[in-house]
């Protein structure tokens, strides 16, 4: 009953031009840059963060949850018909349906992908309906030694998900923690890491960070690559067909694997939808019902991997709005909109502004149908968009990158940070280091300052309330655990 | 099942390099690593004089450096532990958040340095004028076909213009040109 009056909550938060407009605007520019070569969700969002500033709250996550979703979708028309992935997340889409676009089959191949991933994003929006209250509810139990332990538990996460790069990704991680104390400390007004300078004073933005570290970095490796060569023949077979959109459906148990990982892996922080679509798609290949082999036009493995690659959307939030705690960089950003309405994420959002919450829930409903709806009518259209030049593109957004980063306080402290972060995200991409860290970082690094620094001063700096709570005491051990486990595997193989 | 979804130089294909190239590029990362891990490690050091007044009676529970202190022991730790596992070739991971692997790195600096020189040119010469005057100029330095460039920078010199000086009121100064 409380899920019906928060959807009927969140339809009314919902039910004005702008922020309608937004969700409209924001869907229609996803699809486009999943379709664009070499732009993604993370480099738009960046560059839109700044046009958010004058919205109400919930139009400006709505748009940027419409450009989080729309690429989802779009990421796949590039995949099927030229080959060529629009998001890490889109390969495993690219392995059966490729081949059924070369079987001329491109129609069917597009339709199974669209609707596969709107069940998919239909899931997922209602999962955060339903599960996000309880969560926030059982988040209100929360002490500062629990919000120090999830924020703790959730960087270890982020390592983790890094595999091989778990050093860096730490690193990373604790240079975002850093920055974010640059400023002035909000407990004893010290001044912080300012060198005296007056722009410091009220700390390193978060905005031309990651208009820097996201549009700048991407954009020049575009204009400074060659530009991709694709086989083209099969854009002009675009479309949808009728009979292909029921045929997910005709497998269930696909549908339901590729649900239930995109789902569990969302929750987690930096996982993401690349491992997930892998995991649905591998799963898959065991005890398919279809006879066609995987990798050859297999329509299971297109329903698998695009069910579990938009499964992510919608619980990705929960976490963001019940403890505060994005789970990757996009999510992050879009806590930035929160942050700069003076909205804080967490337990007491449901109380003190519910129809942001439903309205986030309601809108990630009215996407996906949106969505659906714009590719069903355009996809011909959109994906012509696979000949623009990715340089030009690249241009553009540079061009953007200024007025995004200048716009955001009308300040050239913001563009000098833009700049430098951009380089650095640059030469970080040479290195293979990751930046999404950095950026977790930040925007986790307040809450946890100030949960560390209220646990130590009420236990006079012993660390016993970690270990002496039950909720914390249970996430240090998952910590560690999660630290010490390729160890004990290592160990448990040695025995063996 | 064919697992290289990119048969051409696009955004995730590796662009083979001499076994030199690679080298260098091992000793460059290294060396970064190596600084990231220094700078971070001097700023540690250097913490009681970069807080300001820094309140040295205090209980370090209760002090502004003891969270900025442990972020950066953090990061100073994944930059050595990283550049061990580089240093020894162990689990050398690939980003796959941003291949730079096709880039050209000359092209890459004469591209920042045209949008240093559009950052600088706007408060003098203009917006929209200084905005077309980059794209094209990218276009030139891109050797891009002509009418594209101009497609491309004329129209969105013009709608930039309108949305953020005209709609939006951001101040941009006060160029010679609009």
């Amino acid at each position: 009953m409380d899920f019906l009056i928060s959807l009927q909550q969140g339809f009314g938060a919902l039910a004005s031009w702008p922020i309608a407009l937004a969700l409209a605007a924001g869907a229609a520019i996803g699809i486009v840059v999943g379709v664009l070569p070499g732009v993604g969700p993370g480099v738009t969002i960046a560059v839109l963060l700044p046009f958010t500033y004058g919205m109400a709250p919930l139009a400006g996550i709505s748009l940027l949850l419409g450009v989080y979703c729309g690429a989802f979708y779009g990421g796949a028309v590039t995949s099927i018909l030229i080959r060529t992935p629009g998001e890490a997340s889109s390969i495993m889409t690219m392995f059966d349906g490729w081949p059924m676009a070369r079987q001329g089959q491109a129609q069917r191949a597009l339709s199974l992908a669209f609707m596969s991933a709107f069940i998919g994003g239909i899931t997922s929006a209602l999962l955060l309906g339903l599960a996000a209250r309880p969560m926030a509810a059982f988040a209100a139990r929360f002490g500062a030694a629990e919000s120090v332990m999830a924020i703790v538990l959730a960087a270890v996460c982020v390592g983790k998900a890094y595999r091989r790069q778990f050093a860096s990704a730490l690193m990373m991680m604790g240079l975002g923690f850093f920055l974010a104390t640059v400023g002035i400390d909000p407990n004893s007004n010290e001044q912080r890491y300012t060198f005296g300078t007056a722009a410091l004073l009220s700390g390193i933005p978060l905005v031309p960070v990651a208009v820097g570290l996201f549009g700048m970095a991407q954009a020049l490796v575009m204009v400074s690559s060659p530009r991709p060569q694709f086989d083209a023949s099969l854009i002009a077979a675009a479309g949808v067909s009728a009979r292909a959109f029921l045929e997910p459906f005709k497998y269930p148990r696909t549908l339901a694997k590729g649900l239930l990982l995109g789902s569990a892996i969302g929750v987690l922080p930096a996982v993401g939808a690349a491992l997930s679509t892998s995991l649905a798609y591998f799963w898959t290949q065991r005890g398919a019902t279809d006879p066609t082999p995987f990798g050859k036009g297999n329509p299971e493995g297109i329903v698998a991997a695009e069910s579990a690659n938009n499964s992510n959307s919608g619980v990705a939030m929960i976490t963001v709005l019940t403890l505060g705690i994005p789970g990757d960089a996009i999510t992050a950003i879009i806590m930035g909109v929160f942050v700069v309405h003076g909205i804080v994420p967490g337990p007491s959002l449901f109380a003190d502004r519910p129809e942001i919450v439903n309205g986030v829930f309601a809108s990630l409903l009215v996407i996906n149908v949106v969505i659906l709806a714009l590719l069903v009518v355009g996809v011909k259209a959109l994906a012509r968009l696979a000949y623009v030049d990715p340089r030009l593109l690249g241009q553009a957004i540079l061009a953007l990158c200024f007025v995004g980063a200048f716009s955001a306080a009308n300040s050239m402290y913001y563009v000098a940070v833009a700049t430098a972060f951009g380089v650095f995200g640059l030469i970080c991409a040479r290195a293979n280091i990751p930046t999404i860290p950095l950026i977790l970082g930040m925007v986790m690094g307040d809450t946890l300052e100030a949960s560390l620094r209220q646990s130590l001063g009420v236990s006079d700096g012993s660390l016993a309330p970690f270990v002496a709570r039950p909720l914390s005491a249970a996430m240090v051990a998952l910590t560690l655990l999660i630290l010490v486990w390729p160890l004990l595997a290592r160990l448990r193989g040695r025995f063996r | 099942m064919d697992l290289n979804p990119h048969p051409h130089p696009g955004p995730a294909a590796a662009v083979p390099s001499g076994a030199a190239d690679g080298q260098r590029g091992a000793l460059l990362d290294r060396l970064l690593l190596l600084a990231l891990a220094g700078v971070a490690g001097a700023v540690l050091l250097a913490t009681p004089a970069l807080i300001t007044p820094f309140p040295a009676k205090v209980a370090w529970f209760e002090s502004p450096a003891l969270f900025p202190r442990a972020a950066l022991a953090l990061a100073v730790a994944g930059a050595l532990a990283e550049l061990w596992v580089r240093r020894h070739g162990l689990q050398r991971g690939e980003s796959d958040e941003l291949d730079s692997s096709a880039m050209n790195l000359p092209r890459a600096a004469v591209m920042l340095l045209l949008f240093v020189a559009y950052a600088l040119a706007v408060p003098v010469l203009g917006f929209m004028a200084s905005t077309a005057a980059y794209l094209l100029a990218c276009g030139a330095t891109l050797r891009l076909p002509w009418r594209q460039t101009l497609a491309l920078a004329l129209p969105l010199a013009v709608v930039l213009w309108v949305v953020f000086v005209v709609v939006l009121k951001v101040a941009f100064g006060h160029g010679w040109l609009p």
